[in-house]
């Protein structure tokens, strides 16, 4: 069966509380979905019985996943205070350096993966609390490999006052930068495993990229699935 | 760049004024956007922090910190091109055509 999928965003495209409807339908078929409710956007996509999907929630959840990104705090003042999330994120939204600005086309998608740290600094000042967070590229190779490459980091922090803020920029920029290398370690190692066959499309859905029947709720912020098909 | 360099000879200025006034254990604390020394004095421990307009960090309307670093390597060409809702387009569909 295949399966037509709307959703509803309450806020904007891809972000926030949105609203699923999943409507399978035969070969040769049709199928209609209606909504009475307001929305601010709307995505629509017919889906393939034989889509695979990866649930970034569940992958970026494992302890092997979790372990990693507590290695790249190794060392450093931080630690994890919060679980992993994944969403999917449009280049124009990711808060990028300017002089990164054309590393990428401004709607095309990322995976965000992020999580919080609480950062210790001398007691002369604040500790800071930050948000790191990594963005990932995936693509289908010629031979229909998928492929993911850790492509940018982005962070955000309050506290380090007063005079400490950059001390603690410096040092979670560090932290960032040695940590590409075992993102992509991550990615390398999980990718076979997880999807390691020949596909010939892939494409992201917001939220579990669920196939159940009917209506669910969800939030692209917290949740971002990966479609491939063979 | 940092204060040191963007100020040749200004960091040391200021701690050789504080050990003319008295101040001993002093220490120099670099970081990308600002210079921190510190010294012992017989008040206490008092601390100068040098800033730049030029380099220091400026929080964002929410009072936060931002920033991003890209990796060392250029994207694939193949890459993230899985979805794009195509700019002010009300549409879209995938690259190639499908019976």
């Amino acid at each position: 069966m295949s399966l037509l999928t709307d959703y509803w965003f309450q806020n904007r495209l891809w972000y926030g509380p949105f609203e699923q409807y999943n409507q399978p339908f035969g070969d040769g078929g049709w199928a209609w979905i209606s909504d009475t409710g307001s929305s601010a956007a709307t995505l629509t996509w017919v889906r393939q019985d034989n889509e695979q999907i990866l649930d970034f929630a569940q992958i970026v959840g494992n302890p092997v996943v979790t372990g990693a990104v507590d290695g790249i705090l190794k060392g450093t003042n931080a630690n994890r205070t919060s679980g992993l999330t994944a969403q999917g994120m449009f280049w124009k939204d990711v808060p990028y350096d300017q002089h990164d600005a054309g590393r990428h086309q401004p709607w095309d998608m990322l995976v965000r993966v992020y999580f919080n740290v609480h950062i210790h600094t001398p007691g002369y000042c604040t500790d800071a609390d930050a948000t790191l967070s990594y963005y990932l590229l995936f693509w289908l190779g010629d031979a229909g490999h998928l492929n993911g490459s850790a492509d940018y980091a982005t962070w955000t922090f309050s506290g380090g006052w007063p005079i400490c803020e950059g001390g603690v920029n410096d040092g979670i920029r560090t932290a960032m930068r040695n940590g590409f290398s075992t993102v992509q370690k991550v990615l390398d190692e999980a990718i076979p495993v997880v999807a390691g066959g020949t596909y010939s499309m892939l494409y992201f859905l917001p939220g579990n990229g669920t196939r159940t029947s009917g209506d669910s709720h969800q939030n692209a912020d917290q949740d971002v699935a990966l479609g491939l098909l063979p | 760049m940092t204060i040191a360099d963007l100020h040749p000879g200004l960091i040391e200025k200021i701690t050789d004024a504080l050990r003319e006034a008295g101040y001993t254990g002093i220490t120099v604390q670099h970081s990308s956007s600002s210079t921190t020394i510190a010294g012992e004095g017989p008040q206490g421990t008092v601390f100068v922090n040098v800033i730049d307009p030029a380099v220091m960090l400026v929080p964002g309307e929410d009072g936060r910190f931002t920033g991003g670093l890209a990796v060392s390597k250029e994207p694939p060409s193949m890459a993230v091109k899985a979805f794009a809702a195509g700019g002010e387009r009300r549409g879209g569909s995938s690259p190639t055509a499908t019976s």
